[in-house]
């Protein structure tokens, strides 16, 4: 009966889940890639000549994959409690109607195992794709031939993957009996009514906020590109200080500057529904500023250290490739005894370090992009529950859904899209003051590195913005 | 003259196969251009069903709505939105502004829905505004201003677009006596010198009182007919009270 009830509410709100499955099943990907890495052809190449490394790469990763589901345990509580506020008024009813407390808790706690279980196994057959990709670009570092390039599937890797997410669960589960037992009955059936208060920043403020923080990134720029990257001083600590600042400075001020921009700009301020999108935006500014400065910052990690994981691999490379080239032929033949072998000894003696480095950088890249974009799109879904009202009001007075569903787009669109673009600018500067260090270890080629980078967050960020957006719409047009 | 608003053999049924309960039956009645109709009933009498059909908010089952010569029961959803933003005009209970936005704006939002140009639109929301007295709280905020002035925005949202039909849904249900009296009065007001066609929805005698003509519902019909005249408005509020008691009458035999 209950494990009905449980199937029931995860195939029909699979929608309202859909952030929520999605996170777990990327969580499950990308944990699963990583953790596989021990049976991808790739390493027992490596392990041929240098044992040691590989067993280095797993321990590393066995470290970084504690972290990272430390990570993937908050995101996932925090989609969590968004899911538990958007059936709060259902819950209650439940409780209204007799179910006793325990019972309630089972019926989540069957929730919980149902969506668990669909994720892992996604996640993991998306997994075995995903390592797929990995191997065979970690093998076209090696620049060597591989005749066998298949699926990997590595039972242990899925252990793993079921315990660690199976205590991530359980964490979950416990957080669900404790918010549900402490609630009272009354704040769940009438929570809806109660409204934030709104308040409005004062507009000569923000646009001072907004200057200042500008600024203040503009100083922290010029002393990342005149000092680089590597002069760990304490002028670096007050660069970081700075940019930091900075950037909470310039989201806080930045809507209200624009507000102040347009609204001098009548023809465009009144036209359409750009004067609610504005109003919308700058005010709800004063509770977004600071989760968008640490989207931001986390995206900045994220491009980063994917950028430069990609980067230094290439400029290994070719810093290789320059001493191959430095050498006559007669020195190969009396050293390794043959072009070939040379290529197989010389690049498997660099391949070790420049896997881990890759790797390392992948993997927290991939985690911290993950945990931005699924942070954001369910602050937005949330804020979209808090909207229904205001977007009826418009509906009533004659605003085509067509202008509505534009609207919808352009507010979500410029909470996804504002972090990432200041994230972007960060990355650049920052990847320019690296580069001249990684070019001192060899020439470095960022093309490449950056056109994969923008891949990964195409793909998961994109995706999430879709989710998003798609998810509001229905939000909103459900609830007329 | 010409009816602005015609509703004919009006039939709204709730439910389906088996468990129907009838929320409208056979309503027919028309008002015509410059008349400040009242519509009267106790809760669940379908005053609100009504309001809802004829404000396109909801559809009928049966029977036809005629506003401005255009019947509204055939239009298809994009028509309907256009139709409701250029003919029609709402006033709440709960006055649906917007909190985000000045009193200015929340008034201005109806002629950007509409695409009127600035030039027209500043000038145009000062003089509504002033007419329902709230020039002076123009850049105020919502949450700012008393719920009377709230009110009289929503009010001001609603006319500035010169609606051939203003649509009011207990507008003072939420207000003190004070503020319900100057709401009234100027809707009154925007009655009898600007010409505005008014329907309003109240369970309230004293706010029916300022009405020209009331109909009263009950369970989904009409049941009778009221005409203010000549008669000042403590006559017509008297004679309001009668038909409500009359109304209520049945309750008073427990048989």
């Amino acid at each position: 009966m209950f494990l009905k009830l449980a199937l029931r509410n995860v195939t029909r709100g699979m929608r309202d889940y859909s952030v929520y499955f999605l996170t777990l099943t990327f969580g499950v990907c990308v944990f699963y890639m990583f953790n596989s890495l021990g049976s991808q052809p790739a390493m027992t190449i490596l392990a041929s000549s240098d044992a040691g490394m590989v067993k280095d790469i797993l321990l590393y990763m066995d470290v970084l994959s504690v972290f990272v589901s430390v990570v993937l345990a908050c995101l996932v509580l925090y989609a969590n409690r968004f899911m538990l506020r958007r059936r709060k008024k259902e819950l209650g009813t439940y409780l209204l109607l007799g179910l006793p407390l325990s019972k309630l808790s089972l019926l989540l706690f069957c929730e919980v195992l149902l969506i668990g279980i669909l994720a892992l196994v996604t996640g993991i057959a998306l997994g075995i794709f995903g390592s797929l990709g990995l191997s065979a670009l970690t093998l076209s570092l090696f620049q060597i031939d591989v005749p066998q390039l298949g699926f990997v599937f590595s039972g242990s890797s899925v252990g793993k993957t079921i315990l660690y997410f199976s205590v991530m669960f359980l964490v979950v589960m416990v957080f669900n009996q404790i918010s549900v037992a402490r609630r009272k009955l009354i704040d769940l059936m009438t929570d809806e009514r109660k409204n934030e208060v709104l308040k409005n920043q004062s507009l000569p403020f923000s646009v001072l906020h907004f200057l200042l923080g500008v600024a203040l990134l503009l100083s922290a720029y010029a002393i990342l590109l005149l000092r680089g990257i590597l002069a760990l001083d304490k002028w670096f600590l007050v660069m970081l200080f700075i940019g930091a600042l900075g950037t909470l400075l310039f989201f806080r001020g930045l809507s209200g500057f624009i507000l102040q921009l347009c609204r001098r700009h009548e023809t465009l301020y009144y036209k359409n529904l750009n004067m609610f999108v504005l109003r919308q935006w700058s005010g709800k500014i004063h509770s977004t500023y600071l989760s968008m400065t640490v989207i931001c910052i986390m995206l900045l990690l994220a491009i980063g250290i994917s950028a430069c994981s990609l980067g230094l691999n290439n400029a290994v490379d070719s810093s290789v490739q320059t001493y191959i080239s430095s050498m006559s032929t007669q020195e190969i033949q009396d050293i390794y005894g043959g072009y070939d072998n040379m290529l197989q000894s010389v690049y498997l003696e660099t391949a070790g370090s420049k896997l881990l480095v890759l790797y390392m950088g992948l993997y927290l890249g991939m985690i911290f992009l993950l945990s931005s974009a699924a942070v954001l799109a369910l602050q937005q879904l949330s804020q979209t529950a808090d909207n229904i009202v205001r977007y009826q009001i418009l509906a009533r007075l004659g605003t085509e859904e067509r202008m509505r569903g534009r609207a919808v787009f352009a507010q979500i669109f410029l909470a996804f899209f504002l972090p990432l673009a200041l994230a972007v600018v960060h990355a650049a500067v920052g990847i320019t003051a690296a580069n001249s260090v990684i070019a001192q270890v060899g020439q470095l080629d960022t093309g490449a590195s950056s056109v994969l980078t923008a891949c990964f967050i195409l793909v998961i960020y994109g995706t999430y913005f879709l989710l998003t957006f798609l998810g509001s719409r229905r939000i909103l047009r459900e609830r007329r | 003259m010409e009816p602005i608003l015609t509703a004919v053999q009006l039939k709204k049924v709730y439910g389906g196969r088996g468990n129907q309960s009838s929320a409208l039956s056979d309503v027919n009645f028309k008002v015509f251009p410059g008349e400040f109709t009242g519509i009267m009933g106790a809760s669940g009498s379908g005053k609100t069903t009504l309001l809802n059909c004829i404000s396109t908010i909801d559809r009928p089952t049966g029977g036809s709505i005629i506003v401005d010569g255009q019947d509204v029961t055939a239009l298809k959803p994009a028509a309907l939105s256009s139709f409701r933003r250029e003919r029609l005009g709402f006033v709440f209970q709960d006055c649906n502004l917007l909190d985000t936005l000045t009193v200015f704006e929340n008034i201005a939002l109806a002629l950007t829905i509409l695409k009127t140009p600035v030039s027209e639109l500043k000038s145009s929301v000062r003089e509504t505004a002033n007419l329902l007295g709230i020039g002076d709280v123009l850049d105020k905020f919502p949450y700012q201003i008393s719920g009377g002035q709230r009110q009289r925005a929503a009010a001001a949202r609603a006319i500035i677009t010169k609606p051939a039909l203003l649509l009011a849904d207990e507008p003072t249900g939420a207000l003190d006596s004070k503020s319900a009296r100057l709401l009234l009065e100027r809707l009154d007001e925007l009655n009898r010198e600007r010409g505005a066609t008014i329907l309003m929805v109240t369970h309230d005698a004293f706010t029916a009182s300022w009405c020209r003509r009331i109909l009263f519902l009950k369970d989904g019909s009409i049941y009778a007919v009221l005409d203010r005249g000549e008669a000042d408005r403590q006559d017509f509020f008297h004679r309001i009270m009668e038909i409500v008691s009359e109304l209520g009458g049945d309750e008073t035999h427990v048989s």
